[in-house]
This record gives C-alpha cells, structure tokens and sequence, in this order.
C-alpha cells in the first residue's frame, strides 16, 4: 500500500510538468485593428502574421516552442495603450502590429514603456526617437520617408533623366495629409527633392477634417507645379485627383503612396483620371516573382500564397505579405537566435540578424539601423516597388525591374 | 447571414444615411460626414486624457447653433462640435413652437464624466461628457423635448464603447444605442436634453497561454505533502 501511495504522490508531482517549459506555447502579443476604418487592413494584415505562425509552428516552433498568438484588437490610436497593457499583464514581451501609422506610434510608445519589444510589420510612419524606443522598436516595413525618397528618384531617374533639358520638369509640390503617416512620407520626399537640387515650388499639409480640394488645385497652377507628389488616404486622395483634373492642372507627373494611389479602390473609382497616376508602396503577393528570391523565400512564398488563397478565397494582398513576411522574419530568422525569449534577447538577436535582399517572401532583406541612427530600428533592405495605373482599373508594379510586371507606361496626365 | 444581422445593418445604414443627410443639409460642415473609411479616426480630443495620451493632447471643442422656428414649425438641423465629435440631430418639426419665439439656441459643452457622476458598475467612461442645452429665443426658457420628437445624439468614442449614458441627476442612465464600428460612433434618440457620454464594458485581460494551471500547483502540493507524511512515517519505525 505504501508504494501504491508514494507511486501516486510521485505522479501527482509531476502533473505540472504535463505543460513542461520546452513544449510551453511561445505567447506573442499582436496589435492590429480588426474594425472602424482601418479594420480591413489590419485584418488581412494579421492574418499574413497568422500564416507566418502557422507555418513557424509546423517547423517546430521556436525552441521547441510553439507561437501562440494573442490578438488585442485596437481600431484608433487611443486604444493601443490599452492594448499593450494587457498584453503585458500576460506576460507578452514581444509584440507584433499595428498596419496603421497613428496606431503604431502610439503601440510603440507604450510597449517602449513597458520594456516590450515592439515590431511593426506594416506601418510606414515614424514612431518617435526617445532611447527605450530606439532599442526595443524595430520597423520591417519601408517607412514613410524611404518610401517618400523612393518616390521621387523614381521620378527623377526614371521620367525626368530621359527628358531632354527644356522639357525636364522642375518645380515639386508636396500634398499631404497632416498625421504621423503624411508628415513621416512627405519629409522624406521632400529631403530628397532637396538633394537632388531640385526645386519645391510648394509644400501643402492638410487636416483631413477641413481640406478645400479645388484650392489646393488652384495653388497648384499657381506655384506652377510639374510634379506632384500627393500623401493622402484613400477618399481624399480620390478627392484631390478629381480637382486636379477639374481645375486641368498642367502636370508632368504625379505620384502617391500606400494608403491611396496603389489602392485597388483608387482606380476602379477615378477610371481614365488615374491612367499614368504612379505610387511608391510596397509588393502584393502576386506581383512578386518567386525567381527574385532566394530559393527559401521563393519556396515560403509560394506556401503563403496557396494557404491564403485556401483559407480566404482571395488573393495575398500587400497589408497580408507584409504581415506575413515581417512575422516570418521574427519567428523564423531572429527568435531563434535569441537564447531566451526575453525582450532584451530579441532585441539584440534582431541588430545583429543581416538577411540580403530578396531573402524574404516580400522581396525584403533585413538590416536593422543601428541605436545611434535618427531611424533607430527602422529596416533598411526592406523592399518597395512603384505601381502605376496602366489601363483604367488596372495597376501594374513597373519599378524596379526585379519586381515589375509591365513596363513604364508614358501617359499624357489628364 | 441571418435575418437579425441583415435588420441590424439596414436600421444601421439607415440611420447613417439620415445623419449624413440631415448633417449636410444643415450646413456649415466642416467635418466629414460621418462613414468615410479607409483613413484612420483623427486623433480624440479629451477635456481630460488619459496619462498615456496627455503629451498630443488637443482640447475637446464646444458648438452651437441656433435653430429657426417657423409657421410650420423648427426646421431640420444637426449641430455639431467643432472637432467633429458629438452631433444632435433634430428632424423638421421636433421643436414645439412657442408664442413669440423666434428661434432655439443649442450649445454642447465637453466635460470630464467624472466630475458627474460614476459609471454605472460594469462600465467605464469611453470619451468626454457632452452637456447639451437649449433654450427659446428671445424668452432664454429653457427646451424641453418631446420624447416622440425622435431628437438623436451623435458621439464619437475612442476606443471601445457600447452604449450612450445619460445623467439624470442622479445616476447615468443607459440609452438604447446603435454602435457604428466603422466610423467608431454611437447613436442615439433622446428624450430630453441633459448630459452624455459614451461607455464601455472594461476589456478582459489577456490570459497567458501556457501557464501553469492552480489545480497543478495544488496537485503538486498535495503530492510533496504525502510523500514527506510517508518519509516521516518511515523515519518514526
């Protein structure tokens, strides 16, 4: 009997290993926005963060761990604070988001506060420069300013350089929307018109609650702008197009960014008003050629865009690739470099990662800006393309040549 | 989709288009009207923020307007703040005209809901309070509703919330309110003027996945425990 009893009670005491730490789940918080405006987006973003789990998981996890995500939704800025506490009430030290530019910052801060690592998977903005930011918030996406320089060497090399001298365009006007995301894109824009020692005949921000469309057109011919390059959202993006070409403003080219001018929405609603309308942004999954890549990146990529189709019955878009590849990158490339899963651990883990171009399903590298930087964390080997609306409705990636699917089409601007 | 889903989204549309309506007819607008999506809410105005969101803080705006009377009664109008987030509506005809008045003054006023009163248990405060008064012109006698006017209260909320309260003097009181996820807005219909806010239910903790369970510990407890009493035994002969 007495065996019997100490066979029990040495059972018993090993109950709690039935969760042993080895095979314990990994928990990673997530911070995406699942309603309201940004809902769509933030969505399709998690779920590309989703397959990245999955797919981490079915190799193993990290350390023998598997992911398990934890998704506190936050559809405005104000509710990511809220969001990162109760992620840090359960013990998160990782956190993935947020999609939105005004989200991220403000998930960025508060997880900078708590000592969480913070990575942003899609958003653009700039998230701020404080030292805990600097160390523990690493960005995947382009940023705002990269994809606002990109934008303009586009035009420069690609619209101007052929041009002969009389004929090259001159003056730049920058239109933004007057928000983390607007300011971060239009700063880098227009940074680079400045070193390229070309001129900005104006810069315009906006309050998204109070803009007069037909007087920035009207402002426009007045600075005598050649090109355009606008920042906006996606219905006032739509709004300032239609005025511009009400107002017949004479341009040599214009161009946008991420959350309006590559919008599927932007071209099916402007028709012939978006022919030869360029945007700097970043890849959707079915424009990227898997022969780009690297073997393994080709080979995740190709997976990704099986099982999002299987799952979702729609294509990958762009918010899912880039929440797909940023994850991929964290779970696949940095946690497991890390000796534990500690905030600390990964950050470290995260400086010292150097992917090349391409060796990511987005056609991204990854190479992290060092704490010294003014862009503290931001990746820079992360990949952009330039889109542009090449038949009413239809958009083509023509920039760079790795990625694009059509050749640069010249239009006359309506 | 089941019937109670696609009801709840006509009688949701249906009211959007009503307040865009009546918002643009009013004119003067100076906010978007309410249902654009695809860009983020701008950022929310408090009278008292939240510690974490102190720093970008922009005060909460005021509004007002005045509201004709005429021979065929008051004319539809929706007033809103100046930051675009608290709207009353007031359809044609839902002011009781008045011997010698000629119009109604309406003015919204953001507060703190804690210098009100307490939330009702199981819900927080989502935003400011929003007094509203009104009163006849030229007399300054104060409006009393009527309650089949079908007045409506408008209010943008921050993060999360559910319902619209009303204080009565004494208490909040929940009014059955129609959410508006995509523009993060609550509605309405009133039967008196008085002050609102928009509320909650708290958010549940995130529980960490993985972590030991209390019955392990007490398995584990009780399994050193008899095995020390059995020790023990042994020792003693």
């Amino acid at each position: 009997m007495r065996r019997v009893i100490l066979c029990v009670a040495a059972l018993t005491m090993l109950l709690p290993a039935c969760s042993p730490i080895g095979n314990r789940p990994l928990q990673v918080g997530a911070i995406y926005p699942t309603g309201g405006g940004l809902g769509e987006g933030g969505i399709e973003e998690y779920r590309g963060v989703q397959l990245a789990a999955k797919l981490a998981n079915s190799e193993g996890g990290v350390h023998g761990r598997p992911i398990a995500l934890d998704l506190q939704p936050a559809n405005s800025a104000e509710a990511a604070p809220e969001a990162v506490k109760r992620l840090n009430a359960a013990g998160a030290d990782v956190i993935l988001g947020s999609y939105s530019s005004v989200i991220s910052s403000k998930a960025a801060q508060s997880a900078a506060r708590t000592g969480a690592l913070f990575w942003e998977t899609g958003a653009v903005g700039e998230v701020g420069t404080a030292p805990s930011m600097s160390d523990r918030v690493f960005r995947f996406a382009p940023t705002g300013a990269s994809l606002g320089k990109s934008a303009i060497t586009f035009i420069r090399d690609h619209l101007r350089k052929p041009l002969p001298e009389s004929a090259k365009p001159r003056r730049y006007t920058v239109v933004y929307v007057d928000d983390v995301y607007g300011r971060s894109v239009a700063e880098g824009a227009i940074a680079e018109i400045r070193d390229s020692g070309m001129e900005l005949a104006s810069r315009v921000a906006y309050d998204l609650s109070h803009v007069d469309y037909r007087q920035i057109a009207q402002d426009l011919i007045r600075d005598r702008t050649d090109v355009l390059m606008v920042v906006a959202y996606l219905d006032d993006g739509v709004a300032l197009r239609r005025a511009v070409v009400e107002a017949k403003v004479p341009l040599q080219a214009t161009i946008g960014t991420s959350s309006s001018y590559c919008h599927p929405a932007f071209g099916e609603t402007l028709g012939e008003q978006a022919l030869g309308v360029f945007a700097s942004d970043k890849p959707d999954a079915d424009v990227v050629n898997p022969e780009a890549l690297s073997r393994e990146a080709a080979k995740r990529l190709v997976w990704a865009r099986e099982e999002y189709r299987s799952i979702y019955r729609e294509p990958m878009s762009a918010a899912a690739l880039s929440g797909f590849s940023g994850a991929w990158a964290l779970f696949h490339y940095v946690m497991p470099k890390a000796d534990e899963v500690s905030s600390e651990e990964v950050a470290e883990a995260a400086r010292t990662t150097r992917l090349k171009l391409g060796s990511l399903p987005n056609g991204s590298g990854l190479s992290f800006e060092s704490r010294k930087s003014g862009m503290a964390g931001a990746n820079q080997l992360a990949a952009s393309v330039i889109w542009e609306w090449v038949q009413p409705g239809v958009r083509a990636v023509v920039w760079p040549p790795t990625f694009a699917t059509n050749p640069i089409v010249h239009f006359a601007l309506p | 989709m089941t019937f109670r889903s696609l009801t709840s989204g006509l009688i949701a549309a249906g009211l959007y288009l009503t307040v865009a309506a009546l918002s643009l007819r009013s004119g003067g607008l100076i906010v978007r009207p309410v249902f654009d999506g695809l860009a983020p809410p701008a950022p929310y105005r408090w009278v008292d923020p939240p510690a974490e969101l102190a720093e970008d803080n922009i005060r909460a705006r005021g509004g007002g307007a005045t509201i004709e009377l005429g021979p065929a009664g008051s004319v539809a109008k929706s007033i809103t703040t100046g930051d675009g987030q608290a709207s009353v509506i007031f359809p044609a005809g839902s002011i009781a005209l008045r011997p010698e008045q000629s119009t109604v003054r309406v003015r919204i006023t953001p507060k703190d809901p804690d210098t009100i009163g307490l939330p009702p248990s199981n819900l927080f405060f989502d935003g400011n309070a929003y007094e509203v008064r009104a009163t006849y012109e030229p007399s300054g006698e104060p409006l009393m509703l009527d309650p089949a006017a079908k007045v409506q209260v408008v209010l943008r909320y921050p993060r999360h919330a559910t319902s619209i309260l009303r204080w009565t003097g004494s208490a909040w009181d929940i009014l059955d309110t129609t959410t508006v996820p995509q523009s993060l807005q609550l509605l309405a219909a009133i039967g008196d003027l008085g002050s609102f806010v928009s509320a909650g239910p708290p958010q549940s903790d995130a529980t960490p996945p993985g972590v030991t369970p209390w019955w392990a510990y007490a398995a584990a407890g009780s399994g050193l425990l008899l095995v020390t009493l059995g020790a023990l035994r042994r020792v003693k002969r």
